[in-house]
């Protein structure tokens, strides 16, 4: 019976003594996500073509470079499409945490665009949502002269709106993906000769491949076509990061940079090898 | 005996009931950093550290999430995420140990000069440290204070030479954290 008690004493003893650190932390629980904003869903403010569900942080000025090249078909006597560039300058700016404004020229049919883009919902935000969601609304003003009839050239005539909902959801570090209806607007468009007013539901996901690398994959059907007759756009990209820039590599069906010109004017097909090669580099600026 | 054996059970229940409730717990403590290099000077704050303190054994542990860390720039905190600290690999910093002098407290003494003596794991390399600092009483709270320097080197935190004017090998961590008592 001694022994036995002296066992226990050992026992209970070490039990107390086993208040280690490691106990220490279990005291603390588990961490608590609930607050944790959903941050990086996308590395990028755009997927391929369209936009996604980011932000410029607050402050900052993004200027962005995009090209996209001639259809790689075109062979080696156009060097698969490098000689022809369409280009498109850009300047984002995060006003606060979040609203976003810009501002960009695109050489496709001379257009100026400007936009706002709000964050209304971060996923796991005070609000405990599942998804993010933001709204962007993009006016884009085609400049090039002689494509409009003469009684519809004025300012408006020429100036067509985009409407876009972004839905995302991050599921890790290594995959979100977003969903976007777009409605595209305009009383008079020059390659359909009517006005249009066109809803299409983007669909996109991004795969991390290594810290710094993601793939982007993006497919946007038509859902009303709205007098636009076009093939899908389908993409694929990768965002590539090192210090002070997001280099985005991509290969895509459509030509157009602006929002308007990939959304009324994607003609080529995959599986013809329509086929188009692209890139945009941004710079980060603090104000 | 048995009976000794049931008071003995009794006592040490109670004893191990103590020990659980005289914890001082916190869970948004502060920790930031400060480096100061030739071309610029880079400050971050942690507000989300959480912190336990046994009343009973003097020990301590301190955790934080190496991207809870706020910079001024959001570029440089990328940085310091994907380049720097890894911490997508190494997500948490650790400290543990115990508290050296902690009876001056506990035995009612408004503040006290104290030395931690532990292992602190940043980057996932585990090192002994001996940090000095001050405990001190306000109200039924603990206000923990200390400030002391970390080597990059001895973490296996590698920086690039074409920053080496940007980012100091040395960098100030100052600790404060505010520990309520837990019943």
């Amino acid at each position: 019976m001694k022994l036995l008690f002296l066992i226990f004493l050992i026992l209970a003893g070490s039990f107390v003594n086993g208040q280690t650190t490691d106990d220490l932390f279990d005291r603390l629980g588990d961490w608590d996500d609930s607050e944790a904003l959903a941050i990086k869903t996308f590395r990028s403010t755009r997927i391929v073509n369209m936009q996604s569900v980011e932000n410029p942080y607050q402050g900052e000025l993004i200027f962005t470079i995009g090209h996209r090249f001639g259809n790689i078909r075109s062979g080696f006597y156009e060097m698969f499409g490098l000689d022809i560039a369409t280009i498109r300058l850009g300047l984002d700016y995060g006003i606060n945490s979040w609203l976003a404004a810009g501002i960009g020229r695109s050489s496709y049919q001379k257009t100026w665009d400007g936009y706002l883009k709000a964050r209304i919902i971060t996923q796991d935000g005070t609000l405990q949502s599942p998804v993010s969601l933001s709204y962007y609304l993009s006016a884009s003003h085609a400049s090039l002269r002689n494509i409009y009839p003469a009684d519809y050239d004025n300012f408006f005539d020429r100036t067509s709106y985009i409407h876009q909902l972004m839905v995302s959801r991050k599921f890790s570090e290594l995959f979100s993906i977003q969903i976007s209806p777009i409605w595209l607007t305009s009383s008079l468009l020059p390659e359909t000769g009517s006005s249009v007013s066109h809803l299409s539901l983007g669909t996109a996901a991004r795969i991390r491949l290594t810290p710094m690398t993601h793939l982007n994959l993006e497919y946007i059907p038509s859902v009303v076509d709205g007098g636009i007759e076009r093939t899908n756009p389908v993409s694929a990209g990768f965002d590539i990061e090192t210090g002070g820039h997001v280099f985005q590599l991509f290969f895509s069906n459509t030509q157009g940079i602006a929002d308007k010109a990939w959304l009324a004017n994607t003609s080529g097909k995959w599986e013809k090898g329509d086929i188009f090669f692209g890139f945009t580099i941004t710079r980060v600026f603090y104000l | 005996m048995t009976r000794l054996l049931l008071i003995s059970l009794i006592v040490t229940g109670i004893l191990a009931n103590v020990n659980a409730q005289s914890s001082y717990i916190t869970r948004e403590g502060t920790i930031s950093f400060f480096s100061s290099a030739p071309l610029e000077d880079i400050k971050a704050d942690n507000s989300r550290v959480q912190a336990v303190l046994d009343n009973s054994t003097g020990e301590v542990a301190v955790r934080l999430r190496i991207e809870d860390f706020q910079f001024e720039k959001s570029l440089m905190q990328k940085h310091f995420n994907e380049n720097y600290m890894e911490s997508h690999i190494y997500p948490e910093a650790r400290l543990t140990g115990s508290v050296e002098n902690f009876e001056e407290i506990r035995d009612g003494s408004s503040k006290a000069e104290v030395t931690v003596k532990g292992s602190l794991t940043i980057h996932g390399v585990t090192r002994d440290v001996e940090i000095a600092g001050s405990v001190s009483r306000q109200g039924p709270h603990l206000i923990c204070n200390a400030v002391f320097d970390v080597r990059l080197e001895d973490y296996d935190i590698r920086i690039p030479r074409l920053l080496i004017r940007n980012i100091a090998e040395t960098i100030e961590v100052t600790v404060n954290l505010r520990l309520a008592p837990v019943n």
